[in-house]
């Protein structure tokens, strides 16, 4: 049998009962065998760890390091925290002056790649300056050489280097040659250049093909340049050259000689193996009466002729060619360091320019921060969601370990 | 400012002398038979006091220190057991002590190792009630619950008790004497 008022039992001992309710239950355990047993269990329970409480030693507590620990941990607390602090100071201050010099370095950068820009463009200008007249040159040797190569090898092209004058020999010789020059002069005066190019030109019984003048600019100075296209007479080509190099000095000087004899010579065999062609074909056209032949005949005859014009213009060219030097050159006015300049020339102007180019450069500069800004922030997003994490997985622990 | 620090210090020592002090060596004893190892419970009443010396302040209801103290040392206890869980609950050790101290050892030692054998929760309440006597009111405070909670959690917890203690024979040897 199993009696349910053990819950009541234990009330009981407990003394959580009112009186009568205690004196029934009293009662009750007179009669009940189980919760008779139940409370003299209870009681030897009661009795047996009130005995075990008794025989447990002691404790024995450091009260001095209770309380140090907490002075200590303040103590500790705050070291940390000035540690910390004095960390973060340390590495932002350091962060900051890198900071710093990325963004002046930034600045300079723009600034300075702003300002020679402008620089850099003139001598861009002043090289392409020079090329141009360098690169018509080519093209005009080109006309000689792409015949050169038309007719075959042999092709004896040299080229003189400065100041190095063809021999005698060469240019007396009945070989057909073509002679280029190419010339940069520079020169004090530039009218007075052109006057004595004017004179040379005519002494020499020559002839100024093109004339082409420019105004320039560089640092801030005005100046003129002239590229010439001079045809000489063969015979005079040297010393032509030779007194264009007196006008000023001499930035760039080439020569070249194409000899041309061989496609010369071929051109005039075509000719004469097409005349040939020209005589059977005429005595051909006597011969026949049929039109129809007639007709393929006279076609014939047309086309050979258009040949033959063809090859003797080339002839012609050719022989012009040679007897005429062509003469490349350009002079430009010396915007000399030694001469008087004015540095108050143009101040305006250049005080416009330097404010446009530094307003330039910031503007450059702020575009290429907000960039930088812009492409770091996926990175700075991960990095604050990571500092936040930390920071709250610190916390966390902080709490959990108060 | 110097001389503030140093009031509250001396109030807090003041405090704690007063209010945790007398608590001590009750909550000592408790620790040992509720975490069964002299050692580990010397170990969590040492950081139990010294955390309750560190918050001190926070501590309001003077009357009810006690209550107070057991909770900061419930959860030392709770973290203890968290940090060692194969260190806890070292049966032996409790035992071996009293085995020292007293001649008439084996029941005790006995009821002690039952007692182990309880659920951590079902232990505390037959320790803070069976043990050490603490009224229903108190005990409700110690555990943060209701009085008639604490009822319930008791009757349910000297059920299990007595349980083990019939099946590991404990009272065989009274009975068949009572019987003769």
């Amino acid at each position: 049998m199993k009696c349910d008022k053990t819950e009541q039992l234990y009330q009981y001992i407990d003394g959580q009962m009112s009186q009568s309710q205690s004196a029934l239950f009293s009662e009750h355990l007179n009669h009940c065998e189980e919760c008779k047993r139940a409370y003299d269990e209870m009681r030897d329970i009661k009795k047996e760890l009130g005995q075990y409480a008794k025989q447990i030693p002691d404790a024995q507590v450091d009260m001095e390091k209770i309380f140090m620990t907490k002075e200590k941990e303040r103590r500790a607390k705050q070291k940390d925290r000035n540690g910390m602090r004095q960390k973060i100071l340390f590495i932002a201050k350091k962060s900051t002056s890198y900071a710093a010099v990325l963004v002046l370095g930034i600045a300079l950068y723009a600034l300075l790649s702003g300002m020679f820009g402008g620089y850099n463009n003139g001598a861009n200008y002043r090289n392409v300056f020079g090329m141009g007249s360098g690169a018509q040159v080519q093209k005009d040797a080109m006309t000689a050489e792409s015949s050169t190569e038309a007719g075959g090898a042999s092709d004896k092209q040299a080229q003189a280097p400065e100041d190095k004058e063809i021999p005698e020999t060469l240019m007396l010789s009945p070989d057909k040659i073509i002679y280029t020059g190419n010339m940069v002069v520079e020169v004090n005066k530039y009218d007075e250049a052109r006057q004595m190019i004017g004179v040379i030109v005519e002494e020499s019984q020559s002839f100024i093909q093109s004339e082409e003048v420019r105004i320039s600019e560089r640092g801030g100075y005005e100046y003129y340049t002239s590229d010439y296209k001079i045809r000489v007479p063969v015979a005079q080509y040297q010393s032509v050259m030779q007194k264009l190099k007196e006008i000023g000095s001499v930035k760039y000087s080439v020569q070249q000689a194409s000899n041309i004899t061989y496609e010369y010579r071929d051109i005039q065999g075509n000719i004469e193996q097409l005349n040939i062609q020209k005589q059977r074909l005429l005595s051909l056209y006597q011969q026949t009466s049929k039109i129809s032949e007639l007709i393929e005949i006279e076609n014939e005859l047309t086309r050979l002729n258009t040949q033959i014009k063809d090859y003797e213009n080339m002839l012609i060219n050719y022989d012009r060619e040679v007897e005429y030097s062509t003469i490349q050159l350009s002079i430009s006015e010396i915007v000399s360091e030694n001469a008087l300049v004015n540095p108050f020339a143009n101040l305006g102007k250049k005080i416009k320019e330097a404010f446009v180019n530094s307003i330039n450069a910031l503007t450059t500069v702020l575009v290429f921060l907000f960039l930088l800004l812009i492409k770091i922030l996926p990175f700075a997003i991960g990095a604050a969601a990571i500092f936040f994490f930390v920071r709250w997985v610190m916390k966390r622990k902080k709490m959990k370990n108060e | 400012m110097k001389q503030k620090r140093l009031n509250t210090a001396m109030n807090a020592k003041e405090k704690f002398n007063e209010l945790i002090t007398p608590n001590i060596n009750r909550l000592h004893k408790m620790l040992c038979a509720y975490m069964g190892s002299f050692e580990s419970a010397q170990d969590v009443l040492q950081e139990s006091l010294i955390k309750a010396y560190g918050h001190i302040h926070s501590l309001q209801e003077t009357e009810k220190a006690y209550a107070w103290l057991y909770t900061i040392a419930r959860n030392e206890a709770k973290r203890y057991f968290f940090k060692h869980p194969k260190e806890s609950e070292m049966t032996e050790n409790v035992a071996l002590k009293a085995d020292e101290s007293f001649g008439r050892a084996e029941q005790k030692q006995d009821i002690a190792k039952l007692l182990l054998g309880l659920e951590r929760e079902d232990r505390e309440i037959i320790i803070l009630k069976d043990m050490f006597d603490y009224s229903y009111a108190e005990i409700a405070d110690m555990l943060e619950l209701s009085v008639s909670n604490v009822g319930v959690r008791l009757s349910r917890a000297r059920d299990r008790f007595r349980k083990i203690m019939n099946e590991s024979g404990y009272w065989e040897g009274e009975r068949d004497s009572e019987m003769r």
